[in-house]
């Protein structure tokens, strides 16, 4: 499968390349690429098969912070992704995912169980703001067009290895190899033909499984998702 | 008297409420264009932050009613970034009360149901309405985080009141307001104590008899009631002998 990466900067963006590259054709997205030039995206879609948004707002990055940095990420995350995702569907191409955030339920107290039925709660830091009003869109666009759309909330991203002796564990991590291996998964569904538009717009929690979750993974383990980096040493002799 | 800041003041909306409220509040009118009818308009860009916040300063409340239709790019800076910008101003100065514009067009796909009253949006994937939803749900989460009252208010067609039984044989408008009751929906939203969840979407129209759309939720919430009873001049006619 012919695989476009938004961007392959980011530590989670390379290592979704190299995850990719090793079943897949993978190209990403060159580093100067505005999501929001109409042109460049659709040039950029040509002869893919599936398209993978990372998540990550590079205008935003480059906006440095403060307000200007907070207007890139809206801008990109809502007009960026429409002018995406109108690119994508004119080119019939199928299979769409989108890599958000769990820190939508952040704000949820850790003695939930939370699954993909709970509505989103985002703060209105940009940084989550952005990636629920970005998941609005790309809704509009699996109800209206023959798309499948995958939307990965992801944990916060670490490596199992990296945590440090001592620290606190947290409900929310997620492995990046995990992270990459779930988006490998995504790739493959194909609703297109759906004529029910719920079949084609999914929604899966994607983080590790520590004892007594709060995200719950059901959903994750239909798209055949199994974590293998649980941090099981930060918890080993806590009660979650 | 309340002080309010009335953003896009003299647009295709702004100039017909103004009559209804200009008694009752200190309006501060802005927009990018000149007043229709010469009232003062500061210039605003509700694009541009620092020019929304300057304008709202000292204001106890803001209205939003600026818009730009299909254009791919002003309506995602104007209705969605703009929203954005109201929001963050009325944070900013400690601004509790925001009246939003949006269209029907979020609640489009139930065009073919009826009771249509507070039902999810589902605004497709066109510039304005799309970029309009988005401008609520940012309106939403802004409320609820920082404990703001918020109206919304939907609407299709917006025009005068009949001024005397229609003569001819016409469709009821099922998705209309008249000006005064947009106006008096205004005034009762920037009094209301507080709304469920701090953000309501309310439809807005005067011709309820067709039965699509109805107004219950703003009946309920906000005490409104069309400012007459608007469905009797649509009556149908006995032909003449």
């Amino acid at each position: 499968m012919r695989i476009l990466l938004t961007e392959d900067s980011s530590p989670f963006g390379g290592q979704l390349l190299d995850t990719l590259s090793d079943t897949h054709q993978v190209s990403a997205l060159p580093g100067e690429t505005e999501l929001t030039d109409v042109d460049a995206m659709g040039s950029a879609v040509r002869g893919v098969d599936a398209v993978v948004h990372t998540g990550v707002t590079l205008s935003a990055t480059a906006a440095g912070t403060g307000y200007d940095a907070e207007r890139a990420m809206l801008d990109e995350a809502t007009r960026g992704m429409h002018v995406l995702l109108d690119a994508v569907t004119q080119a019939g191409i199928r299979r769409f995912v989108y890599c958000s955030t769990l820190e939508l339920f952040a704000s949820i107290s850790d003695d939930r169980y939370i699954s993909e039925q709970w509505r989103p709660d985002p703060g209105t830091d940009m940084p989550t703001l952005s990636r629920h009003l970005a998941e609005q869109v790309t809704r509009e666009f699996a109800r209206e067009r023959a798309v499948t759309i995958t939307i990965l909330r992801l944990g916060r991203l670490r490596g199992e290895e990296d945590v440090g002796a001592g620290e606190d564990p947290d409900l929310m991590w997620l492995d990046r190899r995990d992270a990459a291996a779930a988006v490998e998964r995504a790739v493959h569904r194909d609703q297109s033909e759906q004529l029910n538009w719920q079949s084609r717009w999914t929604v899966y929690h994607i983080c590790a499984n520590p004892p007594h979750p709060k995200f719950l993974l059901d959903g994750a383990r239909g798209l055949g998702f199994e974590p293998v980096h649980n941090f099981a040493a930060a918890w080993e002799g806590r009660g979650a | 008297m309340k002080r309010v800041l009335f953003l896009g003041a003299s647009g295709l909306i702004g100039p017909y409420l103004v009559p209804g409220l200009v008694d009752h509040y200190d309006l501060v009118l802005a927009d990018v264009k000149p007043h229709p009818q010469g009232l003062d308009i500061k210039h605003v860009d509700v694009r541009d932050y620092a020019q929304v916040l300057e304008a709202a300063r000292g204001c106890d409340a803001i209205m939003n009613f600026t818009v730009v239709r299909e254009d791919p790019v002003d309506s995602f800076q104007v209705n969605t970034i703009g929203a954005w910008n109201v929001m963050r101003a009325a944070v900013e100065l400690g601004i509790g009360r925001i009246i939003h514009s949006g269209p029907q067009a979020v609640r489009s796909c139930y065009d073919t149901d009826f009771g249509v009253d507070d039902a999810p949006a589902a605004p497709g994937t066109g510039h304005y309405s799309i970029t309009k939803w988005l401008s609520a749900e940012i309106c939403r989460v802004f409320s609820q985080k920082h404990d703001m009252q918020t109206a919304y208010f939907v609407f299709n067609g917006l025009g005068p009141a009949p001024e005397a039984p229609i003569d001819e044989p016409t469709e009821t408008p099922p998705f209309v307001v008249v000006w005064e009751d947009l106006q008096h929906a205004c005034r009762l939203a920037l009094e209301v104590e507080s709304l469920p969840g701090n953000f309501q979407l309310f439809n807005m129209l005067s011709f309820t008899r067709p039965g699509k759309y109805n107004t219950d939720k703003a009946r309920r919430l906000l005490g409104f009631e069309p400012t007459r009873d608007w469905d009797d001049f649509y009556r149908r006619r006995e032909p003449s002998a």
